[in-house]
């Protein structure tokens, strides 16, 4: 099947509709308009849309985000992924995944960060197959009172420091 | 935005409403969809718990409530005889009674379990409006007592109760939405009222059911364990006046009564309709999502007597005789299951105290000291130095000012024993970072007494450091439990376990040196004593012999016993790190005979993308990056030492025979040290037994651990004979279709599972 792969189109209201279809349909988390706003309108280039051939309607998604973390270093989160249920299991998620962490390596960020299921085999195969790794696990984490991991990947020496020691270079050697 | 300015400002100000809506809609017409408006301290938190109206998963005016739930009255005593109007009430007392321990046990929250109850919002609505310590505005007025009074008494102790947990909830031991949910929708918890005022309220309760309705035995029962409840509070020592002991009664009539009403057949009689709704989060100001109400499950008596007996083992910590044994209790009381959240918000509390003592037994300062004095202290020159020095002297002024730094790091150790099983791991992540700076400070104040004169030689030009070799101990085993508690909480995947064993047993080398080390300080000191004793015999009367006898005397009396104490504390302690070392040890021995036979890889390549090898590693170390003493070992030095333990050709089938036997020769040896510290354990503060392990307030607690110890070992043992079996003299390339699986056997230790062989 040939799949299309492109940034959402901010300025295009319907978009953000698509996004929110595909997120609600699949996760457990309710979120409110204010959290796709809050993601969408402030990276808009950290979200990507997945299309069957020249359809209009995106069949997955990708949203993230990225900031500096405690001043010490950029960090990329991958706050939501979804592919549609009829279109899984055909490295859709994976691409997605893939071009999103592209576009923040080569916009300098030190790690990328996300939080999951601990349930959830799918995703942490995923991820993991990646090169993420489990930094912490999270005690009834999310609403359906599941744990969850939090997985780094480390894309720079920046990412393998403690932020305090980022903070205060001249200590870092004590 | 002028003209709506414009509008307010030409309306009288006896108008409290602006209609904004055509304004608003203007307005938001002219938003770009790239426009975005939000407060500056709008993040992520924000935006996910922000609600949304007309969202049916967020808001919760939206909710549907049924006819009943809508007309229903709570100032209707529903029920047409006396004996009806019994069963109502007793009915709702139970399902709001089973309703706590939905919300404190199945992580629920407020509202949907003890606030859905229409009497209790109702009550509690009219007690914010107006909040009178006399309760007299927190009344029900049916007309009849069994509502009026019973039922009301039922409300208040469970919302002091309510108001109880609050108060653990707000000393921050516990953390809101994952251990505990208190969000009491706005609604005052009877902060005014005094615990007298509700249970004499409930006292007057059970006298008129014992006079007036001698067959309402279940409601009875209800009411007392309620107001048992409510006692709790008692048990805080904020407020404590009397000792705990006193008070242990309310826990065990909390159990009597929890007991035989579990017995009890369930009540025929259902609640009236609408007494229990999620009208509340409709009603009232809800900052979260609309939630159905949650059913209690039928084993709510249970998770009674659970709290119960959680609380009451708290308590038990104030029979400790010892610093060692304070210590213990906290290391294993939360141990092999996660304490109930009230027991495990009061530990912290009921151990510190807001007056700065522990227990009422000792000040922060002396506890600490006493930490130092019970491991490597005694007897030294520097506990010598600071008897006899001034308390003004700057020695003992720099001491106790080390003491209160010591103090804080300890409160945090204290406080993280009895975290949820996450929180406790990255407690130690935390921690490890003050133990360290700690140790570095209280080196350099060592290194100038030495100057001075005033140090402990362990001979071979090394000294004992008693104040950095206990610091440095605690910041071991901390680092030892931060990265084995990693394996319980499955954040390691197999490829990893070989770095993180390896690196547990580095740990454990330099924790077993340092006790060595303390261990070889005892007995020289125990034998100086001793030789006092010797010398003693052969001097002649006189001023010298009487000084030496006053010497030797002073130390048996103050010092031996001390040390005599600490030497087989420490023994206990050197038992339990080789048995760290060794199961770390044999996990490192299975990675790399499955690793010989290219099942494993201690690398994960899949990184290579956008990471490597290395940066995972030391993202991994992180934690560890920092710490000065003992050094991270490089990147490569990790990796060259699995070729240490890796079986090459030639000879494999004999190298791996080898190998095989050196693992079962390690764990017999562990076993017979288990064996050993569970008989300690076992006996007690026996004088004779060789080991103090100051377990004796947490003994069943101790050998539960040491067992499921011992099953790990039998486990590993079992699975060692397994890979025998399985490779026995095949050549090591002829397992192309095997995988890795990690097992844990029932009841074993969670921190070593089984990397085992199985066919794909």
């Amino acid at each position: 099947m040939d799949v299309r792969y492109r940034q959402l189109n901010i300025s295009d209201n319907n978009e953000l509709r698509h996004v929110q279809r595909l997120i609600d349909a699949d996760l457990s988390e309710p979120y409110s308009v204010y959290v796709y706003r809050y993601f969408l309108n402030q990276w808009p280039e950290l979200c990507y849309l997945a299309f069957k051939g020249d359809d209009t309607t995106p069949i997955g998604c990708v949203v993230c985000k990225s900031e500096q973390h405690r001043g010490a270093r950029l960090r990329g989160y991958i706050g939501m992924l979804a592919v549609a249920k009829e279109h899984r299991k055909k490295g859709i998620a994976k691409r997605l995944v893939t071009i999103a962490i592209e576009h923040m390596q080569k916009t300098g960020c030190d790690e990328v960060m996300l939080e999951t299921e601990v349930e959830n085999v799918a995703a942490l195969r995923l991820y993991e197959g990646l090169g993420f790794i489990r930094l912490k696990r999270m005690f009834r984490y999310y609403l359906n009172q599941g744990d969850a991991f939090k997985l780094i990947l480390p894309l720079t020496e920046r990412s393998c420091t403690r932020s305090t020691f980022l903070l205060q270079p001249e200590t870092e050697l004590a | 935005m002028a003209s709506l300015e414009d509008n307010i400002g030409a309306l009288s100000i006896s108008d409290k409403l602006v209609d904004v809506t055509n304004h608003l809609k203007t307005l938001a017409r002219h938003l770009q969809s790239e426009s975005i408006i939000k407060a500056p301290q709008f993040d992520l938190f924000e935006g996910t718990h922000s609600l949304e109206i007309n969202n049916t998963k967020l808001d919760s005016s939206l909710l549907k409530l049924s006819v009943d739930e809508l007309n229903f009255d709570c100032q209707t005593s529903y029920g047409e005889s006396d004996e009806e109007k019994v069963a109502f009430v007793t009915a709702i007392a139970d399902r709001l009674c089973r309703s706590i321990m939905v919300w404190l046990n199945d992580y629920q929250t407020l509202p949907t379990t003890v606030l859905s109850c229409r009497y209790v919002e109702d009550m509690m609505y009219s007690f914010t409006e107006d909040p009178t310590s006399d309760l007299s505005t927190c009344r029900l007025k049916t007309g009849h007592e069994i509502y009026d009074q019973v039922l009301v008494s039922c409300i208040l102790t469970t919302c002091y109760f309510v108001k109880v947990v609050q108060t653990l909830f707000k000393a921050g031991v516990v953390f809101e939405e994952e251990d505990l949910n208190c969000n009491t929708m706005g609604l005052n918890m009877l902060s005014t009222v005094a615990l007298t005022t509700v249970t004499s309220h409930a006292e007057n309760s059970l006298k008129l059911l014992r006079n007036k309705y001698p067959n309402a035995h279940q409601l009875a029962l209800i009411l007392q364990l309620l107001d048992s409840l409510a006692r709790i509070h008692d048990l805080i020592p904020v407020d404590q006046t009397d000792s705990a002991a006193d008070n242990r009664g309310t826990l065990e009539v909390l159990i009597r009564c929890a007991k035989q009403l579990k017995e009890l057949p369930a009540t025929t009689i259902k609640v009236p309709n609408g007494s229990f709704s999620p009208g509340i989060q409709k009603r009232l100001s809800n900052q979260f999502p609309p939630r159905a109400i949650v059913e209690p499950r039928g084993n709510e008596y249970d998770a009674f007597i659970t709290m119960a007996e959680d609380i009451l083992k708290v308590l038990e910590v104030d029979a400790a005789n010892s610093v060692v044994e304070i210590n213990q209790f906290a290391f294993f009381f939360n141990r092999s299951r996660q304490r109930h959240v009230v027991a495990r918000a009061l530990f912290p509390l009921y151990l510190m105290r807001d007056d700065q003592m522990i227990l009422d037994k000792f000040t922060f300062n002396d506890f600490s000291k006493q930490h130092f004095m019970e491991f490597s202290l005694c007897g030294t020159q520097l506990a010598t130095s600071l008897r006899i020095q001034p308390q003004d002297s700057p020695l003992v002024v720099k001491f106790e000012s080390f003491m209160q730094e010591v103090s804080a790091v300890l409160f945090e150790w204290y406080q993280n024993a009895s975290q949820n099983t996450c929180r406790y791991r990255q407690g130690y992540n935390r921690q490890l970072l003050l133990w360290d700076s700690l140790q570095a400070q209280i080196e350099v104040f060592e290194m100038e007494l030495e100057s001075q004169g005033i140090k402990d030689e362990l001979g071979e030009e090394s000294t004992l450091l008693p104040l950095t070799t206990w610091v440095y101990f605690m910041k071991l085993t901390a680092m030892m439990e931060f990265v084995l508690k990693g394996f319980e909480l499955d954040v390691y995947k197999p490829w990893e376990f070989y770095t993180m064993y390896w690196y547990s047993y580095y740990l454990a080398q330099h924790l077993e040196n340092n006790l060595q080390r303390v261990q070889r300080h005892l007995e020289q000191r125990i034998a100086v004593i001793q030789a006092m004793n010797k010398k003693l015999k052969k001097l002649k009367a006189g001023a010298k012999k009487d000084s030496l006898r006053s010497s030797y005397r002073w130390c048996m009396d103050h010092e031996m016993p001390q040390l005599r104490s600490n030497f087989k504390y420490v023994e206990y302690l050197l038992k339990k790190c080789t048995l760290s070392k060794t199961l770390a040890l044999v996990e490192v021995f299975h990675f790399a005979i499955i690793k010989s036979i290219g099942v494993i890889d201690n690398r994960d390549l899949s990184s290579s993308r956008f990471s490597s090898p290395e940066l995972v590693h030391k993202l991994r170390f992180k934690t560890f990056s920092s710490i000065g003493i003992p050094e991270l070992p490089s990147y490569s030095a990790f990796q060259n030492s699995l070729n240490e333990f890796m079986i090459q050709e030639p000879m494999f089938t004999v190298k791996f025979q080898r190998s095989v036997e050196f693992i079962q020769s390690e764990l017999a040896k562990a076993k017979a040290a288990v064996d050993f510290i569970s008989n300690a354990i076992r006996q007690g503060e026996d004088k004779d037994h060789e080991l103090i392990t100051g377990t004796h307030l947490v003994k069943d607690q101790a050998l539960e651990y040491y067992e499921s110890i011992l099953k790990s070992i039998e486990a590993l043992k079992s699975n060692t004979n397994s890979l025998h079996d399985q490779i026995g003299s095949k050549s090591p390339n002829s397992f192309t279709s095997y995988k890795i699986r990690v097992q844990t056997a029932p009841q074993a230790c969670s921190y070593y599972p089984l990397l085992t062989l199985q066919k794909k």
